[in-house]
C-alpha cells in the first residue's frame, strides 16, 4: 500500500496549481471526545474537512482541544461519537475502528519522539516496510536529502540540535508518503531565532512534496505564516475556518478577532452597510442590523493631522521599532478605550489630545459558537 | 452520548499486556483463597477455640518482640554507618559502603549457621581454641542473625536520604539559632523519617517471613511454629489458621507504614542547585568511629566468611562432597532459572499496565503483585500445598508448583525496576512507531523494549539470585529428594553437621556475592 511516491507526487504538484476544490483527505463529522470521569468535553460535535495538498492550522489557546482533535485523527484517542475519514476511507465511527498503524498518517510530536537507540537514518527508515533493506535505506537517504540532513545520517538523535531533530522527525513522518501529516506544536521547542527559519523550511518541504498537513499551534503568528487555512478552536468548538487573511481581516466572533492580534471591540447599532458607534458612522464589512459588536483593527485607525474625527486622549505610547502602538481613551467622557497603530515616526505623545479617523471597514461580530452551545444545552 | 465504557477502553489494550497481567494478578490471590478455605473447613467454634489458645498469644508476643529487637539492633548498626559514610571525614568511604552492602548476598540461615557453629562442644571456637562457649540460640541468637543480614536494607535507605538532604536546610536552622544537636533532632531526623520507615518496613517483613534463622535458632516465632504444626500434627487447621494470622499481621504492618508516612512533603521545595556538603570532622572521635565500622563489618561479613573458611580448612570436603555440591547447584539452578524468566515475562506486562495505562484495575494488579511479595513464605508455601492438593493434585510435589510459588513471591522484585524505567520512556515513542505502521506488539519491541532492556535483565538477575538462596518455599514445596543448596545447608545445620554444611553454604555465598557485584556494576553503567 505504502509506496514511495514522494517524488512523483512532488513533480505533479509543482506543475499544477492548487485545484480550486481539492479532494478531501481528512473529513471529520460530529466528532466528539469526552474525557472519562470529567464533565469536560474536549472536542464537541466538530465538523472539518482538509483538502489534498492543503496545510491547515488548528489554532487556539491551551486546553481548547486542538491536540485532542489531532490525536483523534491519528487514532491515538478513540472518539465518543462522530466519524473520521482519511483519504476516502472511514477510519473511526460508531462501528469502525482502525488502529493508528493502519491509517496512513504521519505524526510529528512536540518533543519529536525520535527513537534514541536508532541513528538518524534508521529513524527515517523505520516507517518503510517494502523493498530490500538497501532500498529502504536508500529511500531514507533521499528523504534526508530533502530536509538537508544527509551528513547527519549516521548520528544519533541526542547528537543533533533541536532544529535538526525537528527536521529528522519531519523526514521520518514523510518517508512512508502518508496521506496526511499531523504536526503537534512542532516548533514550540525551538528558540525564537530558529523558529522562523525552520517554519519556512518545513513549509517549503511540505509544499514541494504536495503533502496534506494539519498543524496544531497556539501561536497566531505561526498559524498565519504557515497555513493555507486556519481553523480557530475554542472549548472544543471551531470558531471560524478560513484563509489567514480572511480570518484576520473578517473575524466572525470577538474571540477570533482578539486571538489573532490586537483589536478594538466597539458597540454599535447596525443600519445595513453602516453602523452608528462612538467613533461616528462606520462602514461595515458585511451588513448588520440592531445592536452589534464591531471589531476595528488598530492599524485601521489613524491620527488625523488636522484634528478631524473623534477626539481622544493618549494614555500610553509604546515604541516597537517597526511601528508604534498607542493606548487612547475617548475624550468626551465615555470610557471606551482604543488601540491605535501607526508608523514608527509618529510624534504624538502621551497626554496629547488628538483626532482619530477610521480608515477601513468595521467587522460586525456574532456570539461565539462555544458560548452558543453553552447557553442552549442539548444543541 | 455516554463516555467510553470500561470494556471498550479495555478492548483497546493489546492482548499481550492484558492477559498475562490478569493471569499473574489473579494467580497471587488463588493460593490465599485456598488457605482461607482450608482454615474455615473447621467450624467457627473450633476456630475460635484454636485462635484464643494461649499458644497463639505466645507466638504473637514472640514474633513481635523478635521484630522489635531486630529493628533496634539493625538501626544501631545501620544509621551510624550511613552517617559516617556520607557526612564524616571517614576514609575509604566507598570501600566501606560496598562492604556494608555485601551481607545482602548472605542468606539469614548462613549467618545463623555461622553463629551456631561458633559455640558448642563440636563448635568452631572449641576446636580452634578449646574454649567451649554455649551455642547462640533462642531470642538473642535470632535477633543477632537477623540483624546482621537485614541491616543493609536500612543502611541503603538512610544513606540515600542523607545524600539527598539539602545542607542549606541545616544551615538555615543554624542561622535561626539552633545548636548542632537541636539541628539533628529538629531538621535532620525528621527528614530521615521516610527512609527509616521504608527500611524498617522491609526489615520487619523479612523478620516476619523468615524461617531459616528462627528454625535454626529454635525460637518459636510464627513461621517456625507453623512449620512445626504443619509437619508434626495431624490437624492442619491450626497451621492454616496461624498462617492467616501471620499474613494479617504482615498486612497490618504494611498498612501502618503507609499511614505513618502520610502525605507530608519531604522533597526539596525550592529551586536552584544543591550545594556540596561540608564533612563533619571526626577528630578525637576517629578511633571510636573506625573501631565501630570495623566491628560491624567484621560481625556481618567477616564472621560468615571466617567460619566457612575455617571449616573448609579444618575438615576439607572430599571429591564426593564437592560433586554433591555441584549436583545441588544444578538442581537449584534448574528451578531458579525458569522462575527468573517467567517472573520477568510476567513483570513486564504488569509494569506496563501500572506505568502506562490509566484504567480502573491496572493499579490493583500491581498491588496484588506486591501482596505476593509481602506474603510470608511459610504462609505462601502452605497456601500452595492446600491449593495444589485441592485443585490440581497432579501439581503437588512438582517443580512446577515450586516455580509458581517463586514467581508469586518475587514478582514485585522485577516489577519495581521495570516500572521506573518505563516511566522514563515517553509513550510517544510507541505512538510514533504506530503512526509509522507498526502493530502494537512490534511497536513496543522495537522502541520501548530496547530502552528498558537493562532493568529487565537486572530484574531477572535479581530474581535468579534470590531464588537460588531461597529456603522456606523450597523446603516445604520441593519434590521429595529434590535437595537444593539452601535445603542442604538447613538440614545439615539442624542436624549439627556443621563441617558438612560448609561447602554448600560457601557455594551459595560465592554465587550471591558474585551476582551482587555484577548487579552493582551493571546498574552503575546506565
Amino acid at each position: 500500500m505504502v509506496g514511495y511516491g514522494l517524488y512523483t507526487a512532488c513533480a505533479s504538484m509543482s506543475d499544477a496549481a492548487l485545484p480550486h476544490r481539492p479532494t478531501p483527505v481528512v473529513e471529520l463529522s460530529g466528532l466528539t471526545k469526552r474525557y472519562p470521569r470529567t464533565e469536560h468535553v474536549a472536542v464537541d460535535q466538530l465538523d472539518l474537512t482538509v483538502g489534498s495538498g492543503e496545510i491547515l492550522c488548528l489554532l487556539g489557546p491551551s486546553g481548547c482541544g486542538k491536540t485532542t482533535l489531532l490525536r483523534l485523527i491519528a487514532g491515538f484517542e478513540m472518539p465518543d461519537a462522530g466519524r473520521v475519514r482519511i483519504a476516502g476511507a472511514t477510519v473511526a465511527d460508531a462501528d469502525t475502528w482502525l488502529e493508528p498503524e493502519r491509517r496512513r498518517i504521519g505524526f510529528v510530536f512536540q518533543d519529536y519522539a525520535l527513537f534514541p537507540h536508532l541513528t538518524v537514518r534508521q529513524n527515517v527508515a523505520f516507517g518503510l516496510r517494502n523493498g530490500s533493506k538497501a532500498k529502504r535505506l536508500q529511500h531514507a537517504d533521499a528523504v534526508l536529502d530533502l530536509v538537508g540532513l544527509t551528513i547527519f545520517a549516521g548520528r544519533y538523535p541526542h547528537q543533533l540540535s533541536g532544529g535538526q531533530q525537528q527536521r529528522v522527525a519531519l523526514a521520518r513522518a514523510l518517508a512512508p508518503a502518508p496521506a496526511v501529516i499531523l504536526l503537534d506544536e512542532p516548533f514550540s521547542n525551538l528558540d525564537a531565532a530558529l523558529r522562523g527559519s525552520t517554519r519556512t523550511e518545513v513549509r517549503q518541504i511540505l509544499k514541494r512534496t504536495g503533502t496534506t498537513a494539519v498543524l496544531v499551534t497556539h501561536d497566531q503568528e505561526e498559524a498565519m505564516t504557515f497555513a493555507d487555512r486556519i481553523a480557530v478552536m475554542r472549548s472544543g468548538h471551531l470558531e471560524q475556518v478560513g484563509t489567514p487573511e480572511g480570518v484576520y481581516s473578517r473575524p466572525e466572533t470577538a474571540f477570533v478577532a482578539s486571538f489573532l492580534g490586537r483589536t478594538n471591540l466597539l458597540r454599535g447599532e447596525g443600519h445595513g452597510s453602516v453602523a452608528r458607534t462612538s467613533l461616528g458612522d462606520l462602514a461595515l464589512a458585511r451588513p448588520a442590523h440592531g445592536q452589534v459588536m464591531l471589531s476595528v483593527r488598530p492599524e485601521a485607525l489613524t491620527f488625523s493631522p488636522n484634528g478631524e474625527g473623534v477626539r481622544v486622549r493618549v494614555l500610553q505610547r509604546e515604541f516597537k521599532g517597526h511601528d508604534l502602538t498607542y493606548a487612547c481613551q475617548l475624550a468626551d467622557g465615555e470610557r471606551q478605550r482604543l488601540v491605535v497603530q501607526t508608523g514608527p515616526s509618529c510624534t504624538v505623545q502621551a497626554g496629547d489630545i488628538v483626532g482619530v479617523v477610521v480608515a477601513g471597514a468595521a467587522v460586525p461580530l456574532q456570539a461565539s459558537a462555544a458560548t452558543r452551545a453553552r447557553s442552549s444545552p442539548g444543541a | 452520548m455516554a463516555s467510553l465504557t470500561w470494556a471498550r477502553r479495555a478492548r483497546r489494550l493489546p492482548w499481550f499486556v492484558l492477559i498475562p497481567a490478569i493471569v499473574a494478578g489473579i494467580g497471587t490471590l488463588v493460593p490465599i483463597v485456598y488457605l482461607v478455605l482450608r482454615a474455615f473447613e473447621a467450624d467457627l467454634e473450633t476456630l475460635q477455640r484454636l485462635l484464643w489458645r494461649e499458644r497463639t498469644w505466645t507466638l504473637l508476643v514472640n514474633t513481635l518482640s523478635l521484630t522489635a529487637g531486630v529493628l533496634v539492633l539493625s538501626t544501631l548498626m545501620a544509621v551510624p554507618l550511613a552517617w559516617l559514610t556520607v557526612r564524616s571525614d571517614l576514609r575509604w568511604k566507598r570501600f566501606v559502603t560496598v562492604l556494608a552492602v555485601v551481607p545482602l548476598a548472605i542468606p539469614g540461615y548462613v549467618v545463623a549457621y555461622a553463629l551456631i557453629s561458633l559455640g558448642g562442644v563440636n563448635g568452631f571456637l572449641s576446636q580452634l581454641f578449646g574454649a567451649v562457649v554455649p551455642r547462640p540460640s533462642g531470642y538473642w541468637g535470632a535477633v543477632a542473625a537477623l540483624s546482621l543480614y537485614t541491616y543493609p536494607y536500612l543502611f541503603l535507605n538512610v544513606r540515600a536520604a542523607l545524600l539527598g538532604l539539602d545542607p542549606s536546610l541545616e544551615e538555615s536552622a543554624r542561622s535561626l539559632g539552633h545548636g548542632s544537636r537541636a539541628v539533628t533532632w529538629r531538621v535532620v531526623l525528621p527528614q530521615l523519617r521516610p527512609a527509616l520507615l521504608a527500611g524498617w518496613l522491609v526489615i520487619a517483613l523479612y523478620v516476619l517471613g523468615d524461617f531459616g534463622v528462627v528454625a535454626l535458632m529454635r525460637y518459636e516465632a510464627f513461621s517456625y511454629a507453623i512449620y512445626l504444626q504443619y509437619s508434626s500434627a495431624f490437624d492442619r487447621t491450626y497451621a492454616a489458621l496461624l498462617s492467616l494470622v501471620l499474613l494479617g499481621l504482615t498486612l497490618l504492618i504494611v498498612g501502618t507504614e503507609g499511614r505513618l508516612l502520610g502525605r507530608r512533603r519531604y522533597a526539596r521545595v525550592g529551586s536552584g542547585a544543591q550545594r556540596a556538603v561540608v564533612m563533619t570532622r571526626l577528630r578525637r572521635w576517629a578511633p571510636l568511629a573506625y573501631g565501630y565500622v570495623a566491628s560491624v563489618l567484621l560481625a556481618a561479613l567477616g564472621l560468615p566468611f571466617l567460619v566457612l573458611g575455617s571449616w573448609l580448612v579444618l575438615a576439607p570436603p572430599d571429591l564426593a562432597a564437592w560433586r554433591s555440591v555441584a549436583e545441588a547447584f544444578v538442581r537449584t539452578a534448574s528451578v531458579a532459572a525458569p522462575a527468573a524468566l517467567v517472573t520477568a515475562l510476567a513483570a513486564m506486562p504488569i509494569a506496563y499496565l501500572a506505568a502506562r495505562v490509566r484504567l480502573r484495575g491496572s493499579r490493583l494488579i500491581e498491588r496484588l503483585a506486591y501482596l505476593g511479595y509481602a506474603i510470608p513464605p511459610v504462609s505462601l508455601a502452605l497456601a500452595m500445598v492446600f491449593f495444589s492438593l485441592r485443585a490440581v493434585p497432579w501439581l503437588y510435589q512438582t517443580a512446577t508448583l515450586l516455580i509458581t510459588a517463586y514467581v508469586i513471591s518475587f514478582l514485585a522484585l522485577a516489577i519495581g525496576p521495570i516500572r521506573s524505567a518505563l516511566l522514563q520512556v515517553p509513550p510517544r515513542l510507541e505512538e510514533a512507531a504506530r503512526s509509522l505502521g507498526r502493530r502494537p506488539f512490534v511497536a513496543f519491541f522495537e522502541t520501548t523494549f530496547p530502552l528498558i532492556r537493562r532493568p529487565v535483565v537486572a530484574g531477572t538477575a535479581l530474581v535468579l539470585m534470590v531464588a537460588m538462596k531461597e529456603l522456606p518455599l523450597t523446603f516445604l514445596l520441593a519434590p521429595t529428594g529434590f535437595t537444593t543448596l539452601s535445603v542442604r545447608v538447613f538440614t545439615r545445620t539442624s542436624e549439627g553437621m556443621m563441617a558438612e554444611a560448609a561447602p554448600f553454604a560457601l557455594a551459595i555465598v560465592l554465587f550471591s556475592s558474585l551476582f551482587v557485584g555484577l548487579l552493582v556494576s551493571y546498574e552503575g553503567k546506565r
